[in-house]
């Protein structure tokens, strides 16, 4: 009897895993098209989702990615709050993304002692305004947002917790919150040698604790500070919702 | 001379932080990391399907149909499938029907957003598995009553899974979701995975630890989450009597799936000592439940795993 039940859930989950594969879901489900824009792959993810956007009409997305590594500006972050209020045709951004647009302009560009894929992962946002401004006809074209809450892009946040300050990549796309990545500790472990191992090491190996912790702090409400940072800047102002 | 590396790649999804670790001796560790990041999104799928704490999720979206028979996602019938599945295992003392009692409870508010959805309407107690009508053939779920489904205890695991399958293929990986973790191969030092079991009195602390590999540990516990509105209930609640039980401080489970080693941990945790124990057994997975006194009680294969 006992080992019967064990076997039926085992079957059910492969059953479930199966039929969310079966149905397309995952597998290379990147972020639909970021694939297509030929992205350096030094970018990260949080890179070529926020030029994937498209809800907010801005047709100009799809060229985004060939005008992508010709600009290399840093610290302009501020820009992306006004240009994303450009880009539904508002004169009026609202002076509070503005301030907390350039906010995050001083927090996100200072994690500069990470791997590449992190510091580069704070580009996007620099990026789609640069290219945004150059093309001013694609301006003129979408219609002002009212429907969405949150306008596309990426937008970076910090905040501090327990194990220091935090920085997080919130993307936006068709309005929704497509994910969230906390892009302070995007690093690589140093690296490590399998043969032969200085004793040092060994020793060092067996007094730390532990790879994963079962159980442990699972809460992100540390994190809501950075994430509220991040949504501030992506408020549609036109939202009548 | 050959060298691996871990590369780890964080996180937030279905409130909480996410850690995927992939040790590999690949070269090209920015495409391992896209690898990575391609696979995080089964996250925020399974979360589009399943929140409780967004209006627009199918799961909510299907709780604001009572009465009517509505097709759903593979993602969302898997999961309340599932989760129905192992209330009738334990008769009903775990139950995805505490939803309404949960945001009762406070925990109605959106990690990112900060927004709280609640659903007044719904039954609280005069509500269970069974008016929860799981048509798989037709893709359809009918609920019979107005209710407010919780897949706290499913659809993460499943979330786990769906990742993990992608990347087994390396050396080695960690998919950690708030302390619900799945481990494939072996660490960057060619050895099983370590696994800690959080102490539930010192956040700092471990109470035991596992060594072990290609199996899924999840862990329910009383310290995780406290409601903020009653200061002695916290996240898990037994739809038995609509309040906490008091027996355990926290249940462990090792399975071959985070879905099921999720599931059953809430459900060892709700049951309680001995039952609880009985419990994983008869469902033929190992586990580990602590005590009110931080005695450990375990299944009997369960030693094999204990490191040390």
């Amino acid at each position: 009897m006992a080992k019967k039940m064990g076997n039926k859930l085992v079957a059910i989950c492969t059953v479930a895993l199966g039929a969310a594969y079966g149905a397309g879901y995952l597998v290379t489900k990147t972020p639909a098209s970021a694939s297509l824009l030929a992205v350096p792959s030094s970018l990260s993810n949080t890179t070529t989702a926020s030029t994937t956007g498209t809800s907010g009409g801005s047709s100009s997305g799809k060229t985004l990615g060939s005008t992508f590594s010709s600009n290399s500006s840093s610290g302009s972050n501020s820009n992306s709050a006004s240009t994303n209020s450009n880009a539904t045709g508002s004169s009026s951004p609202s002076s509070g993304s503005q301030a907390s647009g350039s906010t995050s302009s001083s927090s996100t560009s200072s994690p500069s002692t990470h791997t590449t894929s992190s510091s580069s992962s704070t580009a996007p946002a620099t990026k789609t305004s640069a290219v945004k401004k150059s093309t001013p006809p694609a301006k003129a074209k979408p219609a002002v947002n009212t429907t969405s809450q949150y306008l596309d892009g990426t937008y970076q946040g910090s905040g501090s917790d327990a194990i220091g300050t935090v920085y997080v990549a919130v993307t936006v796309q068709g309005g929704k919150i497509t994910n969230c990545q906390i892009t302070q500790c995007d690093t690589h472990y140093p690296q490590s040698y399998i043969d032969p191992v200085l004793p040092q090491e060994v020793i060092a190996r067996q007094s730390a604790q532990v790879d994963v912790v079962s159980g442990a702090t699972g809460s992100s409400y540390d994190f809501a500070m950075a994430v509220q940072q991040a949504l501030t800047q992506a408020q549609n102002p036109h939202y009548k919702g | 001379m050959h060298t691996r590396e871990r590369i780890r790649k964080q996180g937030l999804a279905m409130d909480t932080r996410i850690t995927i670790d992939v040790v590999t001796s690949r070269k090209d560790a920015a495409q391992v990391g896209q690898i990575i990041d391609d696979a995080m999104m089964a996250f925020y799928e399974v979360e589009r399907a399943c929140s409780r704490f967004d209006a627009s999720s199918e799961l909510m979206q299907l709780v604001a149909r009572p009465g009517e028979e509505v097709v759903v996602s593979p993602l969302l019938l898997q999961t309340v499938s599932f989760a129905c599945t192992i209330a009738e295992l334990t008769d009903g003392r775990f139950d995805p029907t505490v939803g309404r009692r949960l945001q009762q409870l406070g925990f109605q508010r959106h990690y990112l957003t900060g927004t709280q959805l609640d659903t007044p309407e719904a039954n609280v107690s005069d509500v269970s598995y069974r008016d929860i009508i799981v048509n798989k053939e037709a893709s359809t779920i009918t609920l019979a009553k107005p209710m407010v489904i919780d897949l706290g205890a499913v659809a993460k695991g499943f979330a786990i899974d769906l990742v993990a399958k992608q990347l087994v293929d390396f050396e080695g990986c960690i998919v950690d979701a708030g302390g619900d973790v799945y481990l494939s191969g072996h660490n960057e030092f060619d050895e099983p995975w370590r696994v800690g079991i959080q102490h539930p009195d010192d956040k700092g602390a471990t109470i035991a630890t596992l060594r072990l590999s290609d199996c899924a540990v999840c862990t329910s516990g009383d310290y995780e989450r406290r409601s903020p509105i009653d200061k002695n209930a916290h996240h898990i609640v037994s739809p038995v009597n609509n309040s906490n039980q008091q027996q355990v401080r926290s249940a462990t489970v090792v399975a071959p799936f985070a879905m099921m080693a999720d599931a059953l941990s809430t459900a060892a945790f709700v049951m309680g000592l001995p039952q609880g124990l009985q419990f994983l057994e008869e469902c033929d997975v190992e586990g580990l439940l602590v005590s009110p006194d931080l005695s450990i009680e375990m299944t009997h294969q369960m030693r094999g795993y204990i490191d040390g």
